[in-house]
């Protein structure tokens, strides 16, 4: 079966005060539909920086990257900005570590945000049936900001799936959350994520959740060049 | 406390362009200050210096109608008896007519030596060379294009030209007074009137007032006209007589400082605009230095020693923007005085205005530039970190306490001009005051809109921070609000005038002055194939109710009623008063008025737009009722078209002023839209203020929000989307703003028509609700408000935060 | 000199009431009074037969003319006051040019000033009109003297039984005054030489028996005293080099009368026409002469401009009865009068500053003008 996604040779420094700083050199990585794959490393070595150019939302500075979809197979960095953003639209979903939700939008508002860019309106009993199963029902009305941590993980989740992308990517979903509720956000997440067919790319850095992946890619330290 | 400061002053420079717009905004608040009174000090100065000579340190001007020199001296020595009369001098005046060379010359001839001697300490001096004294010289008007040193034959006898000035009377001649009676050929016994200076027990606030505020002082209760008697115990020889204020000899003057009064009021608006740009402003900082601050606050820097390194900021950005609002506003004067007087026969210098710069304006420019600084600073502090989030517990006495404001400044006339701004103003503060629950209201009702996410996306952020936008919601509702209430006044104001002047003036020629060359001239102008119609008409004062008026009087049929709005002829017995007299006199059509003899009974009203006097109009039949025998001493001509007739007849009859429609119409437009092109160009600056002031909001919303908009952008929200976002934001944010603006401005017009405008001009105007002055300020905030949603906003860091 | 200086007096006043009145106005008052100065009018240059009343009544044809009316008064309780009534005439033209009524060839300006010693208090009106048989003007007989409400007139022949009437809104001054020594003619038979080129026609009345009434800030005051009335008319003006005057009436209780004035030159040197008079008490009257006198001041006031008076003298003259030494003080510092020119003139006491040193022995009147 050919992956969801694709990554070969990706590399990607940043420029700082002192130099130029290697984060990612030569990586590669297929992701397969259903797959949870867990990134691994300590912070600095490149984990979100990898998410974020999965997601487009910064440029890369070697290597491809392809996501496979209906319409066929897209080489992520060849297409033009706004294109891209079509395809974050249609095709991936975002958990963050923290501000995931737009504070203005209520809990179910937030979770069909996805569905109204992308117009999809078939999705929305289902997907507020994943609300509903996600235990939040009775807040659906409820503004973020009285929401508790584990429940604005959440909703995240409700909103990263609503509208059945391909790709999941999340950011240390758990990071912000005690024991209890961060396996049980974990849970909820892996188990949405299979449910709805999808591929999920996790960065953490907690051995334990990474241990609840099917496969866990370790990212090395950043190597530092001299300008 | 000195490494405090640093740190703001640090903060500063990380915060460049919201200082910008600070300075930007207190800078153009003191250049309204200043260009106002610049502005004012220099209408000031011309409308003295155009003060006739012959009234110049004079209060009043007697007037009866048997005066003569040995009346005069009655009086004058009856003064001299009184101990400790008001009075401080009395100047014997002479006024006639004569014709030289095709010209129709003022003579003006006055005892010069009678004027108070301590003139040269009030505002307005007699001008007047001593050699006029010496009999054989005259002062001759820049009018009359006769120059100083040329000699002019006149009643027999060969005048010297000592001088020549712009005495504001037109071609006129000043004499001493045994000149002008040999030039006009009266007798020495002649005196026309007699002027007087009067104390005025208000002399000392009006000159303080006056330099603080120039023009303020038009708001304050004017001198009436008022019996002679109630100046000095009347003589015999002048019972009856009226003592009238000087400043009725010059409606045009009177109307000048009721506009400065107006555009003192208006000069403030931007400062006050400016005022919650700062407050804004403050609060934003505090918040983006929050993390600092508490910080500073737990490491033992008391609350006060914050506010104060926090003030320093504002004592810094204050002195900066008052050096630049000093300076914008000198220029801001010279554009504003070339802007009025564009098409003007003789524009005044722009640059003079500089030449009004003084130690006043210098040192109410810091007042207001670093008070508004201070004030907003302090406000915004105290309510940031006052400790105290429970509202005043006299918070719900406010809203009565204003509505009782209001009610007392329309209700209660004799609270005058500036009862009647300070009901505008009560009513802004109210509505400034609603900004903060309409956002609530608004917040609670998003959720039933039947909106896309996106748009009660937009429409909740706009409710969503309150404290951010609603002080600089509020400013922009003052603003939108005060140009839709300008703009109605003026434009209704002006629809009304020209209706007037459509109305009365419907013949070709206005003739005046005619008394004596009436039977000659209306025979002549029978004569004159041209002439389709001759109406004549007098005039007389009169005492109605005890109150001096000016008697009208003409054959009122239908049509010349119809000129004062009223559709029937006028029978015997009936009359029409002016608005201002119905006022004064407190009657309304319906009621009857007592006169000298017998009673008239009131039909109807009109506006008397520049009247000084009130006035009572009757067909020539009702006249005997006021003790009177009808004597014409005007003539309406009406005239074929392109007919030469009134250059003849200036020609034949020099006595006899002769204006016509058109010149007086276009005049009068003209000086109607030079007097409130200024008043405009003031309401654009408030505005503009209140753009900066919503585009400093904004951009901290923005930065606010930046964390929604990464999280939209990772959503997969395209570019269009998101600025579609924005505008949609910034239009809500015009939208509140508009709301709540249009009422108020509404509001500020029907109290600007019809309370003040009557208080200060004695006229109700009609309100119209022209759409351009209906719609094109709350166009132009809206417009403005997506101009600054669209803007960028400026990249600043927060203080606190190690990294971007 | 005094009077000279009186006739420049009056012109600098007109000069500054136009400058006052008219600040815009262009200053050719001098092309008036300078230039063209005595063109058309007479001037003082020989002694002439004196003709009264007639003379005690306007002299149009010269240029400038007064009536200086100075007493000293007492009230019931020994308070003392004193009352200064001047109408200063100036022609502007020697002649009517309009003609009528109205005519403005003739300026008059009165000064009136009050001094209450016991209060402290020194108050001057002013008033200024053309000359009018209304508002100002001066007939010989009946004798009166008037501007705007104020008067000086005589209810008998020549100066007899003289009454003045002037009331402003803070004082009010009637006065009947009788004169009690004879009339006499200053300098020549009445030509009092200033200068080599200028000179006046100038007497006295130096003394009247005074009695009436005074209306003070306080209250109605009656009052008794003596006066001295001084009469000049002149065409001519202060010359360039002398910068003020210093001007003496004092009334003796001896019953004798001194005047005597200096002018101070800018050199530094006496003028040779200081000069005065002394009458004794029968009416007997002698010339001074510069070498008959010397004055030398003792005392100065400050006042608020900075402007230092010489506030009193010391006085030494000697006459036909034989060597005066006085000292002579002013009442009250500070009689200065804010009129359009400012100048001193007030109330002063005499002591005796030779056998009975220290005993006071008469009043008077003092002026000082050219201070700045």
């Amino acid at each position: 079966m050919s992956p969801v996604l694709e990554v070969r040779g990706v590399t990607k420094a940043f420029a700082d005060g002192t130099g130029v700083r290697r984060v990612l050199a030569g990586l590669d990585l297929d992701l397969h539909a259903g797959e949870v794959v867990a990134l691994r490393g300590p912070s600095g070595s490149g984990k979100t920086t990898l998410l974020n150019l999965v997601a487009g939302l910064i440029p890369l500075d070697g290597g491809t990257m392809r996501l496979r979809v209906a319409e066929g197979v897209l080489d992520l960095h060849a297409m033009d900005p706004a294109a891209l953003t079509r395809v974050r639209r249609a095709h991936m979903g975002y958990v963050f570590q923290f501000f995931n939700l737009v504070p203005t939008l209520t809990v179910r508002e937030n979770v069909l945000l996805p569905l109204e860019l992308n117009r999809r309106w078939e999705l929305r009993a289902r997907a507020l049936e994943r609300l509903e199963a996600l235990g939040l029902g009775d807040r659906a009305d409820a503004f973020p900001d009285v929401l508790s941590g584990g429940e604005r993980q959440r909703v995240a989740i409700a909103r990263a799936l609503a509208h059945a992308p391909a790709l999941v990517l999340a950011d240390e979903p758990t990071g912000n959350l005690d024991a209890d509720n961060a396996g049980r956000v974990a849970h909820l997440l892996w188990q949405q994520v299979r449910e709805s067919g999808s591929a999920l790319l996790v960065a953490t850095h907690d051995p334990e959740i990474a241990a609840r992946a099917d496969r866990t890619v370790e990212i090395g330290g950043a190597a530092r060049e001299a300008p | 406390m000195r490494l405090l400061v640093v740190s703001q002053l640090r903060f500063l420079r990380q915060a460049p362009w919201s200082a910008a717009t600070v300075v930007l905004g207190v800078a153009l608040g003191v250049a309204s200050v200043v260009a106002v009174h610049l502005i004012s000090v220099q209408v000031q100065r011309s409308l003295d210096e155009a003060t006739p000579p012959h009234l110049g340190g004079l209060t009043h001007v007697i007037e009866h109608p048997g005066l003569n020199a040995e009346r005069y001296f009655q009086l004058r020595e009856q003064w001299r008896r009184e101990a400790d009369s008001p009075v401080t001098a009395l100047v014997p005046l002479i006024e006639g007519h004569l014709a030289l060379e095709a010209q129709r010359l003022l003579v003006v001839g006055a005892d010069w030596l009678a004027f108070p001697a301590q003139a040269g300490r009030g505002p307005v001096v007699a001008r007047v060379p001593v050699e006029v004294l010496v009999g054989e010289a005259v002062l001759v008007d820049a009018e009359t294009g006769y120059a100083e040193g040329e000699s002019l034959r006149l009643g027999g006898r060969t005048f010297t030209v000592a001088g020549v000035r712009d005495t504001g009377l037109g071609p006129a001649v000043l004499a001493d007074i045994a000149a002008a009676h040999a030039l006009l050929g009266r007798p020495p016994d002649t005196v026309s009137r007699v002027g007087a200076a009067v104390t005025d027990p208000w002399a000392w606030w009006r000159h303080w007032i006056d330099r603080l505020m120039p023009g303020f002082a038009a708001g304050l209760p004017r001198p009436p006209v008022r019996p002679l008697a109630e100046l000095m115990p009347a003589t015999a020889a002048l019972a009856n007589a009226l003592a009238k204020p000087v400043t009725a000899e010059r409606p045009s003057a009177e109307f000048a400082r009721s506009v400065l009064f107006n555009l003192g009021a208006l000069g403030t608006l931007a400062l006050l605009v400016a005022w919650f740009l700062i407050h804004q402003m403050g609060v934003i900082w505090l918040r983006r230095q929050h993390l600092l601050l508490s910080r500073l606050h737990v490491m033992g820097v008391s609350r006060a020693g914050l506010r104060r390194a926090f003030l320093s900021l504002f004592v810094i950005l204050g002195t900066v923007a008052t050096a630049a609002g000093v300076a914008a506003g000198v220029a801001l004067a010279a554009a504003l005085v070339r802007l009025s007087s564009e098409g003007a026969a003789t524009p005044p210098a722009a640059p003079a205005v500089v030449a009004h710069v003084d130690v006043w304006v210098l040192l109410k420019a810091l007042a207001s530039g670093l008070g508004v600084c201070l004030l907003g600073g302090y406000g915004a502090f105290q309510r940031e970190w006052s400790g105290r989030s429970e509202p005043s517990r006299w918070r719900w006495l406010a809203l009565p306490a204003l509505a009782g404001l209001v009610a007392l400044g329309i209700g209660w006339e004799g609270s005058g001009v500036l009862g009647g701004f300070l009901a505008i103003f009560a009513m802004s503060v109210g509505t400034a005051a609603l900004v903060t629950p309409a956002l609530a209201a608004l917040r609670r009702a998003v959720p039933r809109l039947r909106l896309g996410l996106l748009g009660r996306l937009a429409l909740r952020e706009v409710v969503w921070y309150p404290r951010v936008l609603s002080v600089a919601l509020a400013a922009l509702t003052l603003a939108v609000a005060t140009a839709v209430g300008i703009g109605l006044m003026v434009e209704s104001f002006r629809l009304d005038f020209a209706r007037m002047l459509e109305s009365r003036l419907d013949g070709d020629l206005y003739v005046s002055d005619v008394a004596g060359a009436l039977p000659a001239l209306t025979s002549w102008l029978r004569a004159q194939p041209a002439v389709t119609g001759i109406r004549p008409s007098g005039r007389a004062r009169v005492r109605l109710q005890g109150e001096p008026v000016e008697l009208g009087y003409a054959r009122f049929d239908a049509a010349e009623s119809a000129r004062y709005g009223y559709t029937r002829p006028l029978a015997a017995g009936e009359a029409l008063i002016s608005e201002r007299l119905a006022r004064s006199l407190d009657v309304q059509p319906g009621d009857t008025v007592a006169a000298a003899q017998g009673s008239v009974a009131v039909v109807g009203t009109f506006p008397g737009f520049g009247d000084a006097l009130g006035r009572v109009l009757v067909d020539a039949g009702t006249v005997p009722r006021f003790g009177l025998t009808p004597r014409f001493d005007r003539l309406t001509v009406d005239l074929e078209a392109g007919s030469a007739v009134a250059a003849e007849m200036a020609r034949r009859f020099p006595d006899v002023q002769v204006e016509s429609r058109s010149e007086i119409r276009s005049r009068a437009l003209e000086i109607f839209d030079r007097t409130f092109a200024i008043t405009r160009a003031l309401t654009l600056l408030a505005l503009a203020v209140a753009v900066v002031g919503i585009y400093n909001a904004q951009s901290a919303l923005k930065l606010q929000q930046a964390g929604t908009r990464r999280l939209l952008h990772a959503q997969g929200l395209s570019a269009g989307e998101a600025r579609g976002l924005a505008l949609l934001h910034a239009a809500a944010v015009g939208g509140v703003a508009v709301a709540l603006a249009l009422p108020l401005g509404l509001a500020m017009a029907w109290t600007l028509c019809q309370v003040i405008n009557p208080r200060s001009f004695g006229w109700t105007v009609g309100l119209h609700l022209t759409w351009q002055a209906w719609l094109v300020p709350p166009l132009s905030g809206l417009a403005a408000a997506l101009a600054a949603g669209a803007l960028p906003a400026p990249r600043e860091r927060e203080a606190g935060h190690e990294a971007a | 000199m005094r009077r000279r200086d009186r006739a420049g007096l009056l012109a600098v006043a007109l000069l500054l009431a136009a400058a006052l009145a008219h600040p815009a106005a262009e200053l050719r008052l001098g092309s008036v009074l300078g230039e063209q100065e005595a063109a058309g009018f007479a001037r003082a240059e020989a002694p002439r037969p004196f003709r009264f009343p007639d003379d005690h009544g306007s002299h149009p044809d010269y240029r400038s003319e007064w009536w200086y009316l100075t007493a000293s008064l007492t009230g019931p309780e020994g308070q003392d006051f004193g009352v200064q009534f001047t109408l200063f005439r100036q022609a502007l033209r020697s002649a009517p040019v309009i003609g009528g009524p109205w005519d403005a060839s003739q300026i008059f300006l009165a000064h009136l000033a009050l001094t209450d010693v016991a209060a402290g208090r020194h108050v001057e009106a002013e008033r200024l009109a053309r000359g009018h048989p209304r508002l100002a003007g001066v007939t010989a007989a009946p004798f009166r003297a008037w501007l705007d409400g104020w008067s000086l007139a005589a209810s008998g022949r020549d100066l007899q039984g003289l009454v003045l009437d002037a009331e402003t809104a803070r004082i009010a001054v009637r006065l009947r005054l009788q004169p009690v020594k004879p009339l006499v003619l200053q300098g020549e038979a009445g030509l009092s030489r200033k200068g080599p080129h200028q000179a006046s026609y100038y007497y006295s009345l130096p003394r009247l028996a005074v009695a009436g009434e005074l209306d003070t800030p306080a209250g109605p005051v009656p009052v008794t005293g003596t006066a001295w009335l001084d009469r000049e008319w002149s065409t001519s003006v202060l010359s360039a080099e002398q910068r003020g005057w210093d001007w003496f009436a004092l009334q003796l209780d001896s019953g004798e009368d001194i005047m005597v004035f200096q002018l101070r030159r800018r050199d530094g040197r006496r003028d040779p026409y200081d000069q005065g008079m002394w009458v004794g008490a029968g009416g007997e009257s002698r010339r001074l002469e510069v070498r008959d006198f010397t004055l030398e001041p003792t005392r100065f006031w400050t006042d608020e401009a900075g402007r230092r008076w010489p506030v009193a003298w010391k006085l030494a003259v000697s006459t036909p009865a034989g060597p005066r030494y006085l000292r002579v003080e002013a009442a009250l510092d500070d009689q200065r009068m804010d009129t359009l020119l400012t100048y001193w003139e007030g109330l002063v006491r005499v002591y005796d500053a030779g056998p009975q040193a220290g005993e006071l022995i008469g009043t008077g009147y003092m002026e000082l003008t050219g201070y700045e």
